[in-house]
């Protein structure tokens, strides 16, 4: 047990006579090499993931050059030769550039897949769920202890950054389900101790910067295919809302938020935010992103404005964002360049 | 940390560079990312005295403070800047690349302390060659070194000495790993469980957890 008493590792989710195969068999010395794994990884995980219709396929390496894989080449290769024999031919061997070293049709069954592993090759047979391995005429339909094809599968599935705008249109219907809504606003039998309540609905409660932006950085943690983190801190002490890095490069959310909350004495409610907050927003977010590339020489092509407009349901008025003239010269290049703002998020407590 | 003498520390950066720029190269990278160097050398001391037994690491020079996403050392950045001077690498500045075409060489003449370093150095990317560059950042998040660094916003250096957090949970990892074989496994050497650990934090970033 760990110090906390806890297991890093949950023992009950393993097959131990696969894991015992990929680490302890006598073709472990194939299955483990690295050049294996790392082909596995950049070429051939990477092709059966963008295939749409996964049709049986085999590719076959010779046992005799594995150690000699050019990986240099490799992945250049690769989509030459596939490009131009996938769709006539089912077995696929590769040379040890990735080169084609032979094709043709075959049957594709368990026992033809042993068959030509016991003639020293390397075999990868690319099936509807992932790609088994045939080493020596033994089969592995996993060369990894704790990840393998349908894990990554479901990984792919998540929003890229690239799809960020459609990844909060989504987290605009999830935060508006009944059982995520009501959570951000403050509750109908609160409501009516408020002197001036007016008939408002959309109250949010105390913090709600804090409430909307932890809301919005589990979802984008658990949906997206990049890690978030919080209030990182610029050299200036000044702190980004919500930051990643993907595809090396850094990004950013700035969340603002336009309506009205409850008053800390929980008897009234503040005036709230209108869309000069927003405007401010967008300053605001334009003097991170220079920081980052004028200061701190780092790289941030594309940030975010993210909005939650939580004004009444019915009548909420087009958010007037003044042409952007209010942009002062000198921050003018990064809004053209490197900001957008994102789908607003409208929420509503019913 | 090391005290060794300034001028052989700078030297030992750039050499080290030049190594994990051909290594890298090895392994199909065509360029590397500036913050991918400051990341590799963290790993490299972070990780080196699981696998190894040396009392003394040979990375322990290197100080490692958190910047923006990953450890960042401004040596490093000096070093990279002298290299891109004198034509051993080339950088791009619109993209912030840097891509070495020099051999540095053979391993002919080379100390068994320097085929070491390299050995070491070649592990480490080894591994993260099979994730790709994209992911080391992913791997910097879940390391519990780096972890507790940002848990506590401290500005402080991060430890790379043979007691640091990741230490610490690689040791645990490999205790629960044994105990999930029943020991069967116990002859699995230490860079057997590191490639292990990777695999397994590989899931979690996969699963986002």
């Amino acid at each position: 047990m760990s110090e906390k008493g806890k297991n890093v590792i949950d023992l009950d989710a393993y097959d131990l006579k696969t894991v015992h195969d990929i680490l302890y068999s006598g073709q472990s010395e194939f299955v483990n090499h690295p050049k294996v794994k790392i082909v596995k990884s950049t070429c051939f995980d990477k092709f059966w993931l963008d295939l749409e219709i996964k049709k049986f396929f085999v590719i076959a390496i010779s046992e005799e050059i594995i150690s000699d894989i050019d990986l240099k080449v490799t992945t250049k290769n690769f989509a030459t030769t596939m490009a131009e024999n996938y769709s006539t031919n089912n077995y696929i061997e590769l040379n040890k550039d990735f080169e084609l070293e032979e094709c043709k049709s075959i049957d594709i069954n368990q026992k033809e897949m042993k068959k030509i592993s016991l003639s020293k090759k390397v075999v990868f047979f690319f099936g509807e769920l992932g790609i088994d391995i045939y080493v020596g005429g033994q089969e592995f339909d996993r060369i990894n202890v704790f990840t393998d094809e349908v894990i990554q599968k479901s990984y792919s599935q998540k929003f890229s950054i690239h799809q960020l705008p459609e990844c909060i249109k989504q987290y605009t219907i999830h935060v508006n389900t009944p059982g995520n809504r009501e959570s951000f606003f403050v509750d109908k039998t609160q409501l009516n101790l408020i002197a001036n309540v007016n008939g408002r609905k959309n109250i949010l409660r105390l913090r709600p910067e804090d409430q909307l932006r932890n809301n919005l950085f589990s979802y984008l943690q658990t949906n997206m295919q990049h890690t978030w983190w919080k209030e990182d801190q610029l050299d200036s002490k000044k702190r980004l809302d919500l930051r990643t890095e993907a595809n090396g490069l850094s990004v950013f959310l700035e969340v603002k938020w336009i309506g009205r909350s409850i008053h800390q004495n929980g008897r009234k409610i503040t005036k709230g935010y209108s869309f000069k907050s927003l405007r401010d927003g967008v300053n605001q977010s334009l003097n991170y992103i220079k920081e980052l590339n004028e200061d701190m020489n780092i790289k941030s092509p594309i940030n975010y404005l993210c909005a939650f407009d939580a004004r009444e349901e019915g009548k909420r008025k087009a958010i007037d964002w003044k042409n952007f003239s209010f942009i002062p010269p000198e921050l003018q290049h990064y809004y053209d360049n490197n900001f957008s703002i994102l789908p607003i998020i409208e929420i509503n407590h019913n | 940390m090391n005290k060794i003498p300034n001028k052989h520390k700078r030297d030992q950066m750039r050499w080290d560079i030049l190594m994990l720029m051909q290594i890298t190269s090895d392994y199909g990278w065509q360029s590397v990312k500036k913050d991918s160097v400051h990341r590799i050398l963290y790993l490299s001391g972070v990780l080196f005295h699981f696998v190894n037994d040396s009392e003394s690491n040979p990375f322990s020079f290197y100080n490692f403070t958190r910047r923006g996403a990953g450890p960042y050392d401004s040596e490093i950045d000096k070093a990279l800047d002298f290299l891109i001077k004198d034509e051993f690498i080339e950088s791009s500045d619109s993209i912030e690349f840097i891509s070495s075409e020099i051999n540095v060489n053979d391993g002919t003449d080379l100390s068994s302390e320097a085929l070491d370093r390299i050995k070491w150095l070649d592990l480490i990317i080894q591994i993260l060659a099979i994730y790709g560059e994209d992911k080391i950042y992913e791997f910097i998040f879940r390391d519990k070194e780096f972890k507790e660094l940002i848990a506590t916003n401290a500005e402080k250096s991060l430890n790379i000495g043979p007691k640091n957090a990741t230490i610490i949970f690689l040791e645990t990892f490999r205790r629960d790993f044994d105990t999930l074989m029943k020991q069967e496994l116990s002859q699995l050497g230490a860079e057997t469980y590191l490639k292990l650990y990777f695999d397994y934090i590989f899931k979690k970033i996969l699963e986002r957890t």
